[in-house]
């Protein structure tokens, strides 16, 4: 089912641009114990003072601002959610239906390559990738924490919720993405709404936490069963991550009954 | 069997294009809002490519011709019809047929990033098996190895055509499906592109080939097929297909005319004071036979040539598509050229 030269390629032809990807989260991570370190006292003191709003405070992890809560802050910073996202949303949307697109997809599939075998093949190439970029931020964490010798406060197997959960995340992402990409002849309708998916998404989550009346959204929101702080804190909850599995499947499920069935007329 | 054996195969679409269900959506809706309809892209075709020949798919854009390479090849689904290639379903057993079938695709796209010859690497790894033919078709058609080190956005429009034709006859497929194999090549390459056939046919191969390019069906073909709106309106082998057709006459006399009015074949006859003309169509000897004795001093018997053959058997079928026009719904005629005004 995975095909040995096309995700050889796929992983080439994006080494670089991986690379640059996952070293930046790498930095990313690394700057959250060492915001901890230098900057936890003083964040004590103006959370203590009450100048923050209640809803805010909610956000930032309830009120207390350890390590826990500077890792979690960063998981759920935009920059990162951004960076985390290229590959599962940008690259994933445009993948099939660029080839398409650009008129490649039928010189590989003129070989003999089944287009399931093409759809798993680009899934595991993406998840592949997910697992680089979610690694890297792990390693700038455990390097920053060791740095500033946190590597005690840290609680390894929350740490491991984490990461599955995120990986998780960005597999369900990765699958909605694909599965738009293997109905579309034209790449930007599937990046498009590749794209909505996580503005909006993110939009409705930070509306859920800070506005009361708007809880009933976040349900809605893919990154609403990202929790880093609940997990961190030892709260995670594994229907999180029978959410986002499911939205994995169902995705996959539809590309790969789908795909196969599309007719490929000449690109124009 | 033949090596390609269709039967009734027929595809119909709707005009927004067979797109994905999303995009079929979104389209359908534009295009009712237009006025949109079927598209009868081919229509009951039925054919039989024998092995070891050059078969060639005639038609102008829009005919149809790379619609039915498409079926064949799986990327488009029949609506009716069925078909085998090499013995296979090409539905069920697409990708089996792919392994043993060499495609190029008409104004073929490669990846811009990789170099040529990366490029054919890559496309031998995905269809497992040796390009022993990789060398011998780079030396026919120029390709060196410092060409080949060049990453192929620098490349002419003629040098991809030429990977292209490499990447699709490489690993010595038994079928090759060839959509406008000449476009972009000079007339130099277009011979050293002739001569790959020939050596591929001499081997045993067979060759599927869709052109509009008629002087090139008629050098290389053994039999062609003619489509036009989507439908079959021939299938015959290149030499009979010259025998039908009409070609003009002109007998320059130094005395009367012979009466040339029961001879076979001849048609639309003008006779004039020490000239005749006409329309001969098949065998010439009868016309030669009823001209002994006479005062001949010129006879001018014009070459058959394959494209008026075909647009004779277009200006034809402009009945018959004006009849099916008029049963009502869409064909891939609006796509297609006047030829037969031409």
């Amino acid at each position: 089912m995975i095909n040995g030269p096309l995700l050889r390629r796929t992983w080439r032809a994006h080494g670089a641009r991986i690379g640059v990807v996952a070293i930046a989260l790498g930095i990313w991570a690394f700057l959250m114990p060492v915001i901890y370190a230098t900057f936890g006292r003083e964040m004590e003191a103006i959370i203590e003072s009450g100048i923050i709003p209640e809803a805010m405070l909610q956000l930032m992890g309830g009120g207390v601002f350890g390590l826990d809560a500077s890792i979690a802050l960063g998981t759920g910073h935009p920059f990162a959610i951004v960076l985390q996202v290229v590959y599962p949303v940008g690259f994933a949307a445009a993948s099939i239906a660029g080839e398409r697109h650009r008129g490649t997809l039928e010189v590989l599939l003129s070989r003999p390559l089944s287009r399931r075998s093409v759809f798993v093949t680009l899934l595991v190439a993406i998840l592949g990738i997910a697992v680089v970029t979610t690694g890297a931020t792990v390693v700038g964490t455990l390097v920053g924490a060791a740095a500033y010798g946190l590597v005690g406060e840290l609680d390894l197997a929350q740490h491991a919720f984490l990461v599955l959960n995120t990986i998780l995340l960005l597999a369900a992402l990765t699958g909605v993405s694909l599965a738009l990409s293997a109905s579309f002849d034209r790449p930007t309708p599937a990046i498009g709404i590749g794209l909505a998916i996580v503005l909006v998404g993110y939009v409705l989550e930070i509306l859920g936490q800070l506005w009361p009346d708007a809880e009933f959204l976040g349900p809605y929101s893919p990154f609403h069963y990202l929790r880093p702080f609940e997990i961190l804190r030892g709260r995670g909850e594994v229907s999180d991550l029978a959410v986002l599995g499911a939205v994995f499947v169902v995705s996959v499920a539809y590309g790969l009954w789908r795909f196969p069935r599309r007719d490929l007329a000449a690109p124009t | 069997m033949g090596v390609i054996a269709t039967e009734g195969l027929t595809k119909h679409y709707h005009a927004t294009g067979p797109t994905g269900r999303l995009g079929d959506a979104l389209g359908r809706r534009r295009m009712q809002g237009r006025g949109g309809g079927t598209i009868r892209a081919l229509q009951d075709v039925t054919l039989d490519v024998r092995e070891g020949e050059v078969f060639g798919f005639l038609g102008p854009n829009g005919a149809g011709k790379s619609t039915l390479i498409r079926l064949l090849l799986g990327f488009l689904h029949p609506t009716a019809g069925g078909a085998t290639v090499l013995g296979l379903d090409i539905v069920r057993e697409s990708v089996a047929i792919r392994a043993r079938v060499g495609y190029l695709p008409g104004g073929i796209a490669l990846y811009d990033s990789l170099t040529g010859e990366r490029h054919l690497d890559y496309l031998a790894e995905l269809s497992a098996r040796e390009p022993v033919r990789r060398e011998a078709l780079c030396d026919r058609l120029e390709l060196s190895p410092r060409t080949l080190r060049r990453p192929i956005r620098d490349y002419s429009r003629g040098m991809r055509q030429k990977i292209g034709i490499v990447q699709a006859l490489q690993h010595d497929p038994e079928l090759a499906i060839l959509d406008e194999p000449s476009e972009g090549l000079d007339p130099l390459m277009q011979r050293a592109f002739y001569d790959i056939l020939d050596d591929f046919r001499r081997d045993g191969r067979t060759v599927f080939l869709s052109s509009h390019v008629l002087a090139e069906v008629e050098r290389v073909c053994d039999r062609v097929a003619i489509v036009r709106a989507g439908r079959l309106v021939a299938l015959e082998d290149v030499a009979g297909l010259l025998r039908r057709r009409k070609r003009r006459v002109e007998i320059e006399l130094d005395g009367p005319a012979p009466d040339l009015s029961a001879v076979p074949g001849i048609s639309e006859l003008v006779v004039g004071e020490r000239r005749v003309a006409c329309a001969l169509e098949g065998d010439p000897r009868p016309l030669l036979a009823a001209l002994g004795g006479a005062p001949v001093t010129d006879v001018t018997i014009e070459p058959a040539r394959l494209e008026d053959a075909f647009l004779e058997l277009y200006a034809g079928e402009e009945a018959a598509e004006a009849a099916d026009d008029a049963a009502g719904g869409d064909d891939a005629s609006g796509l297609i050229a006047p030829l037969a005004g031409r």
